[in-house]
């Protein structure tokens, strides 16, 4: 935790100070004669608890941009950098179990940016989230029942999942840094944000022998999903982003 | 000092919402370890939807034959038959007149492209041995009946003959003397000739008093074929090799078993046995279409018992001896002889769809070929959308005939349209069959659907959901079990108030019964069952409290079984031994 804090501390720091570096160039380059257009259009990269993703942010003038970003995260990307897909073997009542988590985030998202300083911003908007988050749980083992040896396969799978009660969702952010550079080409930014998806909802749903266990738990499935719905954050998803954007067009400060 | 102001602005902004903000934390986890308190661990058994549901009946009354016989399993596929506890089912016991296999899950799901056949050979004292070829093509349930003749009162038209003391032979087996049989006054005739040398199956002579028993099928009495072990819609290896489903007409069949102590006759050696049959000149040969004459040619062929397949033999003719017209043959080995003209089949035939109420029903079809002596009742199980019961294939039947089929219903309220259906090919074709359920209740009937779970007094919240199949019949009746599938402890049973049923389940060499009778009592309903344990005793009786009558005649009856932790134990390490 102590770690986090100083990374982020160290990150905010980093971007305050370039965006510093840019106010002093600022002043070199006051030129009078013409007032300055801010309109401008960058193309950026992130990565956040959302996913890596692509954007493009439209300054509309001073104060406000447009950000239209796609993020994508699931097993794939992340099997790049840890073993997502390899099975988890776990011990339940003395019964060999794996389980294999399965990530899918991200979505496309229109986000309007306030700039309030050159380096901080408040941000406002929708995501449509692709956020589908599960675990599948199977025997770690082949069973024999009389003479017949059953894989885990033939067994069945239970799986759980939890999904967006509803996938168009409002997202609100706090950032530091710019998400397109008022003065240069490159920029970066650090946003701490969520979006909110009204509630989780959880399903439960079992094959072959575990057929069961999801039919026999249907009605606590539903009432905890009710019960979710009151409880005020669930279907908050957190967001933690870093990006890095390069101005495409657009005045730049001489 | 700009800088240092600016942060302080920028952290005062995100800690604002924070500590504003009314922390539910702990009250919100509380609500969530309520709702999940009730949380039950439920696993099913295997399904094993390939079920082959043997019936083995009296070939003359058509009742369940109680004694208990064994059925040895043998054939092409035998290594993938079980008994339903997933036990190897070389050797088994029938209970109560059935016995339920399953065939190995993992190949029940390539059935329709690798079929997988058995054989089941019945040894019963008092009734003539069978052997019957099983084929699977669907993963379902088939349910196969197995006529047995009982010897001292076989079918109208099924002529058994035993003797004690048919013949004498020597130590190299050679009888001493002239040995035979005769049947119907002389119209079958079994002789060997003296000198001839009686081997068994692994080539030993067959030594001392030599005990006879010639069942002969009289092939003009429907009766008598029906009793045919097997039926006549056969596969069969043809002249040429090749192995062909073929539908027979009989023109005389013979079973001859001949022994000595343990020793049974299966060849013979300087000589053969002679076998004849005189023919009924109303006979119609169906090559011809006209009546059966002299020099007609006529297949012969001989069962084999390992693979329950027919095997071609030779071609016989017909010969005129004084005025009768007969059969004859001297065969080498001893089996079923069978003289038999025959048209070939498909093996896979015409298929019917079933549309319409998305209830699961059943019911038999029975196919009748217009220009041929060819028909046979199946039981079927059908649920219009469902990948297994949405459909029934024909199986075995002639090719290139046209034939009728007529639906009937064994679910009550339930009817088919079309009832009976002109089909121009048996073996190709997709027809559709809706079912129909009426709308207006039926005086007395009564669904019951079943919720079935085991558990024990030392974990209430460990369920177990059985899947199974329940058989169904009035108590005291000779009628047919009715099969109702329990699929994960659920399934319907069609019944009507007032009357007492019997219930029972199998599972692998076990069986267990119940009594079941729902009364209507002023406006309620009054279930009440008595259930016997294996042993054969019987428990208490348990009359559950009085319900409403539903409106839809369906009542729900949810019975958890509260199961010994040591019974318990056992059946868990089937469900759960992960």
């Amino acid at each position: 935790m102590r770690k986090l804090l100083i990374i982020i501390f160290v990150t905010i720091s980093a971007t305050l100070m370039a965006q510093t570096q840019e106010t002093t160039n600022v002043t070199v380059n006051v030129s009078p004669a013409k007032p300055r257009s801010y309109f401008g259009i960058a193309l950026g990269v992130s990565a956040s608890t959302n996913g890596v993703g692509v954007n493009v942010t439209t300054a509309l003038n001073k104060f406000l941009a447009l950000r239209l970003s796609y993020e994508k995260l699931d097993n794939s990307l992340i099997q790049n950098v840890y073993a997502i897909n390899n099975p988890i073997n776990i011990n339940l009542g003395g019964q060999s179990l794996s389980m294999t988590p399965t990530i899918k985030t991200g979505g496309i998202s229109a986000i309007l940016d306030l700039y309030l300083g050159k380096s901080f911003y408040i941000s406002g908007g929708v995501v449509n989230t692709d956020m589908d988050l599960a675990a599948t749980l199977k025997s770690a083992s082949p069973i024999k029942l009389g003479d017949i040896t059953f894989t885990p396969d033939d067994l069945g799978q239970l799986g759980l999942t939890i999904k967006p009660l509803q996938k168009l969702s409002p997202y609100g952010a706090i950032g530091f840094g710019r998400n397109i550079s008022r003065d240069h080409r490159l920029s970066m930014s650090l946003e701490f944000g969520a979006y909110y998806m009204k509630s989780y909802v959880i399903g439960l749903s079992g094959t072959n022998m575990f057929t069961p266990t999801a039919q026999a738990n249907q009605i606590l499935v539903d009432n905890l999903n009710t019960t979710l719905t009151t409880i005020s954050w669930s279907g908050i998803y957190p967001v933690v982003k870093l990006g890095i954007s390069y101005k495409i067009f657009g005045e730049t400060k001489k | 000092m700009k800088k240092l102001s600016r942060l302080i602005v920028y952290v005062a902004l995100a800690l604002t919402p924070m500590l504003f903000s009314h922390c539910t934390l702990t009250e919100d986890l509380g609500k969530l370890k309520t709702s999940l308190d009730s949380v039950k661990i439920a696993l099913g058994t295997p399904e094993f939807k390939a079920l082959a549901h043997l019936q083995f009946v009296d070939a003359k009354t058509n009742q369940y034959i109680a004694d208990v016989a064994t059925v040895t399993v043998g054939g092409k596929n035998a290594s993938a038959i079980y008994n339903t506890l997933g036990q190897s089912a070389t050797t088994c016991k029938t209970m109560m007149g059935m016995l339920d296999l399953i065939i190995d899950p993992h190949l029940a799901t390539a059935l329709d492209t690798n079929p997988v056949e058995f054989t089941v050979t019945t040894n019963l004292a008092g009734y003539v041995n069978v052997t019957q070829k099983v084929v699977f093509i669907e993963n379902k349930i088939k349910s196969v009946t197995i006529p047995l003749i009982k010897i001292s009162d076989a079918p109208q038209g099924v002529s058994v003959s035993q003797k004690t003391n048919f013949a004498s032979a020597t130590n190299t087996g050679a009888l001493t003397l002239p040995a035979s049989e005769s049947l119907n006054s002389g119209a079958q005739t079994v002789d060997i000739q003296q000198g001839v040398i009686l081997k068994d199956a692994s080539g030993n002579p067959v030594t001392g008093t030599v005990n006879s028993q010639v069942v002969f099928f009289n092939p003009t009495n429907s009766t008598a074929q029906a009793s045919i072990p097997g039926g006549l819609d056969v596969s069969a290896k043809m002249a040429d090799g090749t192995t062909s489903g073929i539908k027979m007409v009989s023109a005389g069949m013979y079973g001859v078993n001949l022994t000595s102590g343990n020793q049974e006759v299966k060849t013979f050696e300087n000589g053969g046995i002679h076998i004849k049959t005189k023919l009924d000149p109303t006979m119609i040969n169906p090559k011809t279409g006209v009546s059966i004459k002299e020099n007609d040619v006529i297949e012969m062929w001989s069962k084999n018992e390992g693979s329950g397949e027919w095997m071609f033999e030779k071609v016989d003719t017909v010969r005129k001896v004084g005025t009768d017209l007969v059969l004859e043959e001297t065969v080498k080995h001893l089996s079923m002889w069978n003289w038999d003209f025959f048209t070939n089949s498909c093996f896979y035939g015409a298929k019917i769809v079933f549309k319409g109420d998305n209830a699961r029903v059943s019911g038999t079809v029975t196919t009748n070929v217009y220009s041929w002596d060819f028909h046979k009742t199946d039981y079927f199980s059908a649920l219009p959308g469902d990948p297994t019961d949405g459909f029934i294939q024909l199986y075995n039947t002639p090719n290139n005939k046209a034939a009728k089929l007529t639906f009937t219903s064994t679910t009550p309220g339930v009817t088919f349209t079309p009832s009976v259906l002109d089909v121009s090919d048996l073996c190709s074709g997709s027809y559709e069959v809706t079912i129909n359920k009426s709308t207006t209740a039926i005086p007395g009937a009564l669904t019951v659907m079943t919720d079935i779970s085991l558990s024990s007094k030392s974990q209430p919240d460990m369920l177990i959901k059985p899947n199974a199949s329940i058989y169904l019949r009035p108590s005291g009746t000779s009628t047919s079990w009715i099969i109702n599938s329990i699929l994960y402890g659920v399934g319907t049973l069609n019944i009507q108030l007032g009357v007492d049923y019997d219930i029972l389940a199998m599972y692998g060499t076990s069986n267990a019964t119940a009594k079941l009778r729902v009364d209507k009592v002023n406006d309620s309903l009054v279930v009440t069952c008595t259930p016997t344990v294996n042993s054969g005793s019987t428990s208490n009786t348990v009359t559950l409290p009085p319900i409403p009558i539903p409106a839809n005649n369906t009542i729900i009856v949810k019975y958890n079984i509260v199961l010994s932790d040591n019974v318990f134990s056992s059946l868990k390490s089937i469900s759960t031994k992960l």
